[in-house]
């Protein structure tokens, strides 16, 4: 049963953002597929749910003159697939995106949702971690732009301070040559939260960036550097070599999903096949052009 | 004569209202004043109720009733009275009601349960089998020698957590061991699980000012729940009235009788209000019947050329703190033990066990899932050790016409060879190994299962024509989406010569339909059936008699063909259904007869209680029903996870009576066989429930898919209609030993616990000598 909340719809982001700090057992309410899930299991008891669909641009997506992409923190999943569908380097993010939930949770279920429930398992965010998204943030003293990055603290827990609302996500441009990839464990092949959780992200410099869900504390970037060999040519030697250090960086837990040697061991597998498919997708964006 | 409507397809009669939103569920019901309930249940596993204070909850402006154990002692059981509709004196599972709440709103009465204050003494717990069975284990019933139950049917042990102890003893077991060449034992597990109907448990209930009450509930047994009901209230069963509407999903877990109890308690506490109780899913996993658990450990003696001469079987069943249903299940599974195969010498010990965990009951196979599951990878096991063909141990060993089953009665009809083969062609087990892909892998199991009823379990059917000439048909089994509605109506149908449009169905309602024992164990087609059939009969020999007069021609002359009645030579006038329908108006302006009604029952004849000592019979069941299923997995053996590809299906149905629902009830059972393979488990920490949302109870999606590939085998059965089988529940059964059998086949591991997690196949893949 639900507690009892009231609903809340404001004009404008300073609005609500004024309303978020002067109510602070207040919640934004986006797509609702988590928080209303919540409040009926009594974890959450909101005393008013803002609702920030209608606020200008919160469903919005552009692709500025840079290249970079604007997304609105209330955009659903299923909008943001089609969106990016064919966009060179954000692959990580359509496939993170397709393997939340199932297709009528991904009409309402939003991006920005997905990253401020601060799960561990957040599909996205290991996604949003290897685009090196940086998030813009609205608050009673005006705008900051803050890196995914240093968003997550801990299990439910951002770096947004009170009355502070994500507005939206900015993901750099990416280059034709740049190629990412989303690979998630779970027990059923669709409708499931992930085991395990791995992105990763390949540029034509040879950098390369990997990130984790579910196997720690936060979502997790880790591995950004630079590697020996472009990504065409890796030896097994090389795909080795990253998945020891990614596979050190993941301190998983035994719950009901997965125990936690699992998750370790799926860490090596997915990273592996992840190389495996970026590989090839690079291999074939060098035959097409 | 040529059969004009069965053995047809047709679509399911309740299918537009069910996708168009107009069925209505007992959640869909509003009345005026209506109460809303809330139930407060244990936190505890097992522990003495010291003291319930509810007089704050009571105090509640808004709040109608509130009852827990001490105002409601009355007691519920099919088999054995052993459950209380609210905990006396102590608690035995996390989720058991301890009070219920009725009050205007459903907020002010979950506000009521946190006002009632309960003082609990814990007391140890049985968590576990072994804990259960130990030496002075503690008792979940402690008075379980008092208990009423169906004496030399059923055996508790006095003073042990053994409600019944089901034994067969067929033949010389030591001699079938000493005649053997090998001898392989192995132990195999199930764990509890959820039924998981889309449709909660629901309730209304509501006692008028005369002391009548009515109640409405999704349930699979209306007459089941009037007469236990009765009994635990005292009324006659005519001032208990029971309306079951459509019921979304039912597989087991709502048969018997479950939440009425508590809801019919509160009503009668706040006459005349009705009062209304929909779970919640949480408490549908920790507070309504769960399959049961099973521990197996099959023991079987076999020749070098693989067949199979002795078995000795374990079966402990973790029937969780309540038995009263579960104690059969244990009954059939014991009858049941040699599966689908001729062994000569039986030894099974099943025994129905007492915890601490969530209440054990019907799940669709009534034991036959859990207990092939043992059987089927035990046979599997040999095959592979002997060098054998998986296809080939089982013909050998398959029941044929003149077998024995393990109760020693002699099989006749027997299908199952022809299943065997059926599946294992679909499939292709035989494809040569050059085919075979790298950890793909197919498996092949069979499986056996009869009606687990009392030889009483009776079935009534009543038709009435209409001024129109179409026909009700009324029963009393519920529609819980296997399609029995489609398939009465076709029956009667037949029987009288309509189209299918002329024929209405009703939902039950026990004081206008008219008996059935209970909407179980497949047994719908089979009994009911029969009743339909001879209820059709009979109005139509009413129709012919009255036609015969009207049209000058001897009744066997006459035919009824879309509801004109003529002589089957075509010659001479016409008469109808209709202009019949309310009796016979003659050319005088007079009347003769009335309005034509048929009535039809049926009991299965001829069916023996079981020595309590051997479990030999004549007849334990009405008829059994074969088949056999096959599957082709790939595994992949990084991640240990379980691709399911293909799954072919063969049932010895008797008569298909109508192919389309028939290849439904099919996928639709393969799909819960392969959910149950792979993914459900409840999983418990202390007793309490910790998966108890979908979220963390994993069933099978679309996704997970297989190709199906399904057929038929149609060995008459001499007293069903048309000579139809019950097959409903069958369709699960082989599923998960034979995905068990597949994985065998492509990687060389056997995982012998359900379910099949990926985690166990990498850890069987690590330990696997290479």
């Amino acid at each position: 049963m639900f507690n009892q909340f009231d609903y809340v719809a404001l004009p404008s982001w300073t609005l609500a953002c004024s309303f978020m700090a002067s109510h602070p057992t207040a919640m934004i309410y986006a797509g609702g597929t988590d928080i209303l899930v919540r409040c009926r299991e009594g974890r959450l008891l909101p005393s008013h749910l803002v609702d920030i669909k209608g606020l200008p641009g919160a469903t919005a997506m552009a692709q500025a003159e840079d290249g970079s992409i604007v997304i609105g923190a209330a955009t659903p999943l299923n909008a943001i697939e089609r969106f990016l569908k064919g966009k060179a380097g954000y692959e990580a993010l359509v496939q993170a995106a397709h393997v939340v939930g199932s297709w009528q949770i991904r009409n309402r279920a939003s991006l920005g949702g997905n990253i401020c429930n601060a799960s561990p398992a957040a599909d996205t965010a290991p996604a949003l971690l290897v685009l090196e998204a940086t998030l813009l943030l609205v608050g009673p003293s005006g705008e900051r732009i803050l890196p995914i990055g240093e968003f997550f603290l801990a299990p439910g827990k951002t770096a947004l301070l009170p009355g502070e609302i994500l507005r939206s996500i900015v993901l750099p441009a990416q280059t034709q040559a740049t190629v990412s990839i989303y690979l998630k464990a779970a027990r059923t092949k669709a409708v499931d939260l992930a085991q395990v959780g791995v992105a990763l992200l390949m540029l034509p410099d040879k950098n390369v960036r990997v990130a984790l869900g579910a196997v720690a504390p936060v979502p997790l970037l880790a591995w950004s550097g630079r590697h020996s060999a472009p990504p065409a040519n890796w030896t097994t030697e090389e795909t080795e070599r990253l998945v020891s250090v990614v596979e050190q960086m993941a301190a998983p837990i035994t719950d009901l999903r997965a125990t936690a040697d699992y998750r370790r061991h799926m860490v090596g597998v997915l990273l592996r096949r992840a190389v495996e498919q970026a590989t090839l997708l690079h291999q074939e964006r060098g035959e097409g052009r | 004569m040529e059969k004009t409507v069965v053995g047809k397809s047709y679509p399911r009669l309740d299918g537009p209202a069910k996708a168009l939103g107009a069925a209505k569920y007992v959640a869909d019901l509003k009345m005026p004043n209506m109460l809303y309930v809330k139930v407060l249940r244990s936190p505890h596993p097992h522990a003495r109720i010291v003291r319930i204070d509810s007089s704050k909850a009571a105090a509640l402006p808004g709040v109608r009733a509130v009852l827990s154990g001490q105002d409601c002692q009355a007691m519920l059981g099919l088999y054995l009275i052993d459950r209380p509709i609210f905990a006396i004196d102590k608690v035995r599972f996390v989720g058991e009601p301890v009070a219920a709440v009725a009050a205007t709103s459903l907020r002010l009465a979950a506000q009521a349960l946190a006002l009632i204050a309960v003082e609990y003494e814990l007391l140890p717990p049985v968590l576990d089998l072994a804990t259960a069975l130990a030496k002075d284990a503690p008792l979940v019933h402690e008075k379980l020698h008092e208990y009423a139950h169906i004496h030399n049917v059923f055996f508790p042990v006095p003073h042990t957590n053994i409600s019944n102890h089901s034994k067969i003893r067929k033949g010389d077991v030591n001699l079938g061991f000493s005649q053997s060449d090998y001898v392989y034992e192995a132990t195999y597990r199930v764990p509890q699980m959820q039924h998981v109907p889309i449709e909660a448990h629901g309730a209304v209930a509501q006692m008028d000012m005369t002391g009548k009450v009515t109640i409405w509930s999704g349930c699979q047994s209306p007459n089941a729940v009037r007469k236990l009901a009765a009994v635990a209230f005292n009324l006659p069963e005519g001032r208990i009235r029971v309306i079951t509407p459509q019921v979304g999903g039912g597989f087991g877990g709502k048969a018997g009788i479950g939440i009425e109890g508590m809801v019919m308690a509160l009503a009668m506490r706040v006459a005349p209000y009705p009062v209304r109780l929909i779970l919640e899913r949480e408490e549908v996993f920790c507070g309504t019947a769960v399959r049961q658990g099973l521990q197996a450990t099959i023991k079987t003696g076999y020749t070098k050329e693989g067949r199979l001469l002795a078995q000795e079987a374990d079966l402990i069943w973790d029937g969780g703190a309540y038995t009263e249903y579960g104690v059969n299940i244990v009954r059939a599974a014991a009858y049941s033990s040699a599966g689908p195969y001729d062994i000569a010498h039986l030894k099974t010990d099943s025994y129905c066990v007492y915890t601490n965990t969530p209440v054990g009951g019907p799940f669709r196979g009534f034991g036959m899932g859990e207990l092939h599951w043992a059987l089927e990878q035990q046979i599997d096991a040999i095959a592979a050790k002997l060098g054998m063909d998986p296809v080939a141990i089982r013909l050998q060993n398959a029941v044929c016409d003149g077998s024995t089953n393990a109760t020693g009665e002699v099989l006749v009809g027997v299908g199952l060879s022809k299943c065997i083969e059926g599946a294992a062609r679909l499939i292709g087990m035989d494809a040569t190994p050059s085919e075979r892909k790298p950890n793909h892998g197919k498996g092949l199991a069979c499986m056996v299962k009869g009606p687990s009823t009392p030889g009483t379990a009776a079935s009534s059917a009543f038709i009435k024509i209409n001024e129109d000439g179409s026909i009700n048909v009324t029963i009393s089994s519920a529609e819980i989406g296997q399609g029995m509605q489609t398939v009465m109506a076709q029956i009667a149908a037949e029987e009288l010569g309509l189209s299918m449009e002329m024929v209405h169905i009703n939902t039950p309602d026990t004081d206008y339909s008219p008996y059935e024992w209970q909407t179980v164990a497949s047994r719908i087609t089979y009994s009911t059936g029969n009743a339909v059939q001879r209820a059709a009969r009979e109005a139509r020999g009413k129709l012919l008699a009255m036609a015969s007069e009207k049209l000058e021609s001897p009744p066997e002359s006459l035919t009824i063909v879309r509801g004109v009645i003529t002589r089957r030579d075509g010659i001479g006038p016409a008469t109808s259904i209709k202009e019949l329908a309310l009796g016979l108006s003659l050319p005088t302006g007079a009347g003769r007869g009335g309005p034509v009604m048929g009535t039809g029952y049926f009991i299965p004849d001829g069916i023996h209680g079981m020595d309590p000592e051997t479990g030999q019979t004549p007849k334990v069941t009405s008829h059994w029903t074969f088949g056999a299923q096959a599957a082709e997995v790939a595994v992949d053996i990084e991640t240990g996870k379980v691709n399911v590809l293909r799954v072919s299906a063969v049932y010895d149905t008797g008569f298909v009576l109508n192919p389309l629902l028939a290849l439904g009830q099919v996928e639709g059972g393969i799909m819960q066989g392969l959910s149950v393979a792979l993914y459900e488990e409840l999983q418990l920490s202390q007793g309490q429930v910790k998966n108890q949302s979908f979220v963390d109870y994993k069933i099978a999606t679309a996704a997970e898919l297989p190709e199906m590939l399904v057929g038929f085998v149609e060995t008459p059965l001499d007293d069903g209609p048309y000579g139809a089988r019950g097959f409903g529940e069958h369709t699960m059964v082989p599923t998960a030993p034979a995905i068990a059998n597949a994985i065998f086949n492509a990687v060389g591991v056997r995982i012998v616990d359900l379910p099949i997690t990926p985690e166990k196949v990498l850890a069987a893949l690590r330990a696997k000598p290479k």
